[in-house]
């Protein structure tokens, strides 16, 4: 069942790259990235566009990402302080 | 670590604090940010430690600083946040700009709320990259 459905997943988006545009052509309909570069600096007044659409645009996915490398660090340090080994340490303390 | 890399340090490690908060102050006018900027700092800390030892790093960085910073600046990113939701009715809207106006173009004081939230971000960076690397000097240290 399960390889069934994977089977028809494969098929469908398999079927969907004849509908994607072409590699390095501007996409005719939803020009989203000319608007953007079209009026970034009207709209927000950052000379760096890059920034711009980190902060502005795309800032739900710059909260998202600051989450993520919150917990990311979390698991870090806990991982690091959790770490011994090595020849001279002895495994009592796991 | 020589002599000759603790001199060196002694002498590029302020330069390199100085360009990274340059960064990310000026993250909405040059390429940059504030994630770029934070790492750029962390990594002037990270010179301190290989170049003059743990005890010249725990005199100017210490874990609990570092987490104030961390946790300070992911509040001040969602207090930007929540601004932007009472005064413009958007969530990370740009109230900034709504409440004193966008400022001159290409100046420091420019692009409302997006240089604020890039501030904001750098601190934090600067933050958690620092833990990491106080972890990794936690293992380094622990078996030296």
């Amino acid at each position: 069942m399960v390889l069934l459905i994977m089977f028809t997943l494969f098929i469908y988006l398999g079927l969907s790259l004849y509908s994607i545009h072409t590699f390095g052509q501007p996409m005719k309909d939803g020009y989203i990235g000319l608007s953007i570069l079209n009026d970034a600096i009207q709209r927000t007044h950052a000379s760096n566009v890059v920034t711009s659409i980190v902060f502005g645009y795309r800032g739900y996915d710059t909260l998202g990402e600051a989450t993520i490398f919150f917990v990311a660090v979390l698991g870090f340090y806990w991982t690091m302080s959790r770490m011994k080994g090595g020849k001279d340490s002895d495994d009592s303390s796991r | 670590m020589t002599i000759v890399a603790d001199k060196t340090a002694r002498v590029l490690y302020p330069f390199i604090l100085v360009f990274g908060a340059y960064v990310i102050i000026h993250g909405h006018l040059t390429p940059g940010g504030g994630f770029q900027g934070g790492v750029a700092i962390i990594g002037a800390a990270a010179l301190v430690y290989l170049a003059m030892g743990i005890r010249a790093f725990h005199r100017y960085v210490s874990l609990s600083s570092l987490t104030i910073a961390d946790s300070l600046g992911a509040l001040l990113f969602l207090l930007w946040a929540f601004l932007g939701l009472v005064y413009t009715g958007y969530f990370f809207g740009d109230f900034v700009g709504k409440l004193w106006g966008d400022g001159v173009f290409r100046s420091l004081l420019s692009s409302g709320v997006i240089a604020l939230m890039n501030i904001s971000v750098g601190i934090k960076v600067l933050g958690g990259a620092g833990e990491m690397v106080v972890a990794l000097i936690k293992g380094v240290e622990s078996h030296a």
